[in-house]
């Protein structure tokens, strides 16, 4: 089993997973919040109404406040993860502060996980009269409201990283106000899942339904992560395309017994190699399909990909589906051979795993 | 006839398709996991055009990104463009792409091989 596939492990109880490191800008905020609302396989998690979405707003705009890149410029680099497990939501973000910044956050953090709500209301309404800003704009407000929201203390790590320090903050909320009881992840266990997510190069990691708004709100963050700007060298339009069409395969071909697609997506990029991987559910029948298919992309040479291509796109302007049925074709055609595949039997169901591989440096 | 006029959103392109200019544009990048639902009205409306047109059917694809559902209707609609070609019609693609664009210009190429309709290549 590779290291992306055992990935499946560490979030297999989760309806939703969704990790992202990279730049933070406002555009990818509105698609997380998304693809969010959208992707959860679980039916109940929007009985948390607002709170879920705004406690995630904040997280960003936590990451966007203190965050500064390694060597101390401008652009926003952060880590940030949620995950719905078992109807407990948790929403993670690291990113890097000045050491001077530590402390300050830190005697805020122990502030307010020492106040009850009726003391965070009165608190909350003290900052808020007084606007004591502080010289990164907030007025502590965000912190207390994380807190007012979740109805729990907040959790955090601070620990040095070079000269900067790394800020880890973890708010945990159950889907409904009455699901007292549900059990809340340690921040250790986000802690250890983000680094093996960094060891392995991951930006973006998603596990839940891929039905049509999930796929969808993948995509526009697909976009974001991949420059399709002035791209001469055509390499990211290679990786947005063989991103696209291994997205799209998913919903389309992904099944579960419960009428969810659901499913995995992760993007790396690690050395001279970007990484795509997909697992989805299928059945014995619709694996073996899958596996037979890729085996023929994989025996064949770019120009006879490239022939094969040009006469299944020409035969299926005959027919009516939706489907053009070369879309694993065209991805064997922009990526290294051999597209790997790997299957396993989970819950009387069959996990495909995909994974393409792209050369991006010498 | 009415000109059919669609905006661009984030997995469709933009379709201008004016009877009055006899611009027939499409712009854009286009994704959507249905494509057929979004073609389909382009063809059908290319055919009543054709039916009632005279002259040059020039067609402009300036497409900025198109995944596989697209390309199968894409090459449905240059097949409806051959079928006018046969049928006496005068018919041409231009094909518009981004200098630096490199992988839209090879499928561009790679499309005009596919059909007899003659491709015009423009750098935008």
């Amino acid at each position: 089993m590779t290291p992306i596939q055992s990935l499946y492990k560490d979030v297999e109880p989760d309806s939703l997973t969704l990790w992202y490191k990279g730049i933070f800008e406002d555009r990818l905020t509105e698609d997380i919040i998304e693809l969010t609302e959208s992707g959860s396989a679980d039916p109940d998690s929007k009985k948390s109404g607002k709170k879920i979405p705004f406690l995630m707003a904040e997280s960003f705009q936590n990451i966007i406040r203190h965050g500064l890149k390694d060597d101390g410029s401008t652009a926003i680099e952060g880590t940030f993860g949620i995950s719905n497990r078992n109807g407990m939501f948790h929403i993670y973000s690291s990113n890097l502060i000045p050491n001077d910044e530590a402390g300050k956050i830190e005697s805020k953090l122990q502030l307010v996980n020492n106040l009850g709500p009726e003391e965070l209301k009165a608190y909350y309404q003290e900052v808020l009269s007084v606007g004591a800003l502080s010289s990164k704009g907030g007025a502590g407000l965000g912190l207390i409201e994380m807190a007012r929201k979740s109805g729990r203390p907040l959790q955090f790590q601070f620990s040095p990283k070079g000269n900067l320090t790394e800020f880890v903050l973890q708010i945990d909320h159950a889907r409904t106000d009455r699901e007292t009881d549900l059990s809340i992840m340690p921040i250790q266990q986000s802690i250890s899942f983000s680094a093996k997510l960094s060891a392995l190069g991951v930006r973006m990691f998603f596990k839940g339904d891929f039905k049509t708004d999930a796929a969808n709100s993948m995509l526009s963050m697909l976009a974001e992560n991949v420059n399709l700007g002035d791209d001469e060298s055509g390499l990211n339009k290679k990786i947005y395309h063989s991103g696209v069409e291994l997205l799209q395969n998913i919903s389309r071909h992904g099944g579960t017994p419960d009428g969810k697609a659901m499913g995995m997506f992760i993007l790396s990029a690690s050395g001279n190699y970007v990484t795509i991987a997909t697992q989805n559910f299928s059945n014995e029948a619709g694996s073996a399909k899958l596996e037979k298919h890729l085996q023929e992309i994989n025996a064949k040479s770019p120009s006879e990909l490239n022939i094969w291509y040009r006469k299944k796109l020409k035969q299926s302007a005959l027919d009516d589906s939706n489907s053009a049925g070369v879309g694993l074709i065209d991805v064997g055609r922009l990526t290294l051979n051999p597209m790997n595949f790997a299957t396993e039997n989970v819950n009387g169901m069959v996990l495909c795993t995909i994974i393409i591989r792209i050369k991006i440096g010498e | 006839m009415e000109a059919l006029k669609i905006p661009a959103t984030d997995l469709t392109p933009e379709v201008c398709f004016d009877p009055e200019t006899d611009v027939l544009k499409i712009s854009g990048k286009s994704l959507p996991e249905d494509a057929r639902s979004f073609f389909q009205p382009l063809q059908d409306w290319l055919s009543m055009y054709a039916a009632t047109h005279t002259g040059e059917i020039n067609l402009s694809l300036n497409l900025t990104y198109f995944n596989s559902s697209s390309a199968k209707q894409i090459i449905k609609i240059l097949y409806l463009l051959e079928d006018l070609t046969e049928k006496g019609y005068e018919t041409k693609v231009t094909w518009m792409h981004k200098k630096p664009d490199t992988m839209m210009q090879d499928r561009g190429e790679e499309l005009a091989t596919l059909v007899t309709v003659p491709f015009i290549f423009e750098v935008v």
